[in-house]
């Protein structure tokens, strides 16, 4: 749904929970390079992106907001890193329930000639969902690529 | 900072003081409906002409309440980005249609009022504000008086309510007290922050 810079230092880190993939944060707090803070609240964070945030880090970060979550997608430091990560879980996710909930719908409406309420629901939401988290996966990617070759300033 | 479209701040105190106006109104037909299911001893059997007026008021001033409260959500979303509230999730126009999504409408309005609120506190780092606890019981209470309401609504649709329909019509109406008058302050709150934000930006 969005994407956005943030120039500064990582001012504190905390972080919920770590899975296999990625990693969930209560929040980034940001100093901005005009002094002000900058607080990213409850985010998603692909681990390639994850293992850097540490406090002290200094550099361009990339962030995005999804239709129901928001998260760090790439950053730039002023040591020469670039790191970028955003899946393709949630389109999976969509994916899956529109197969699944098709399959239902239509071996439930050949048998008994009804479709479950539930089965309809998820299959009509599975396609927005699908759209709205690719279209977010893209942009962020765009976003980052566009940003090729710039180096934050050290000062 | 942000690739984000620019917004511009509108006054939305109208909307908000009717929003308010209309959750007493919705509270006050509540209290009523109740005492009047109360004196007649839950009997459905025993439904008045007095019951009936009440019910059509409730549906009246819920249509008046939803239209102005959703109108009124809007604005103060829109309000909150032209206060330079970066990064909120959807857009103003998805902060009423989340209302209207199945599922998503079990969590969505809450999350989308909860940021609204941080986001008119602090907005220029609204995501390091905090919010109400307020807004969760809100939630609750109005999750709560929906079901509870269905539920009756189901039975009455059955025919045959007995005493089980009115309990559950008299538990949403004992739930959509609080919620109407808990969103009635929310919605002062959050309106007074936008107002006290806009003037610190224009006298700075």
């Amino acid at each position: 749904m969005g994407t956005s810079v943030i120039d500064g230092t990582i001012e504190e880190v905390v972080l919920r929970r770590r899975r296999k993939l990625g990693s969930v944060y209560d929040r980034v707090v940001f100093r901005l390079d005009d002094g002000s803070t900058k607080t990213w609240g409850k985010s998603v964070v692909w681990n390639q992106v994850a293992d850097h945030l540490k406090p002290g880090l200094k550099g361009r970060f990339y962030l995005y907001t999804a239709i129901d979550h928001r998260g760090i997608h790439g950053i730039r430091t002023i040591d020469g890193r670039e790191v970028f990560g955003l899946g393709k879980v949630n389109e999976i996710v969509a994916l899956v329930l529109f197969v699944v909930n098709a399959l239902v719908v239509a071996l439930s409406t050949a048998t008994t000639g009804d479709a479950p309420l539930l089965s309809v629901i998820l299959l009509v939401l599975s396609i927005p969902m699908y759209i709205l988290y690719r279209g977010t996966r893209v942009q962020a990617e765009r976003q980052f690529h566009a940003d090729a070759g710039f180096r934050p300033a050290a000062a | 900072m942000a690739e984000q479209p620019a917004w511009t701040y509108g006054d939305a105190s109208a909307a908000a003081a009717w929003a308010r106006r209309l959750l007493w109104a919705d509270a006050a037909l509540s209290a009523a409906a109740i005492a009047l299911a109360l004196l007649r001893g839950l009997d459905p059997w025993r439904v008045g002409p007095a019951d009936a007026v009440i019910g059509i008021g409730q549906i009246i001033v819920f249509i008046a309440c939803a239209f102005v409260t959703l109108r009124w959500l809007y604005l103060a979303n829109a309000n909150a980005r032209a206060l330079g509230a970066t990064d909120l999730m959807g857009s103003p126009g998805l902060a009423i249609g989340w209302f209207f999504v199945p599922l998503a409408n079990l969590f969505m309005p809450y999350m989308t009022v909860r940021d609204m609120w941080k986001a008119s506190a602090n907005p220029r780092d609204w995501q390091g504000a905090s919010a109400s606890g307020a807004i969760l019981l809100w939630w609750l209470l109005w999750l709560a008086s929906n079901i509870a309401g269905t539920v009756s609504f189901r039975l009455w649709l059955e025919k045959d309510p007995g005493r089980t329909g009115e309990v559950f019509s008299l538990i949403s109406n004992l739930g959509s007290i609080p919620a109407a008058l808990i969103f009635a302050w929310i919605i002062g709150r959050i309106q007074a922050m936008q107002e006290n934000a806009r003037l610190k930006v224009a006298l700075a």
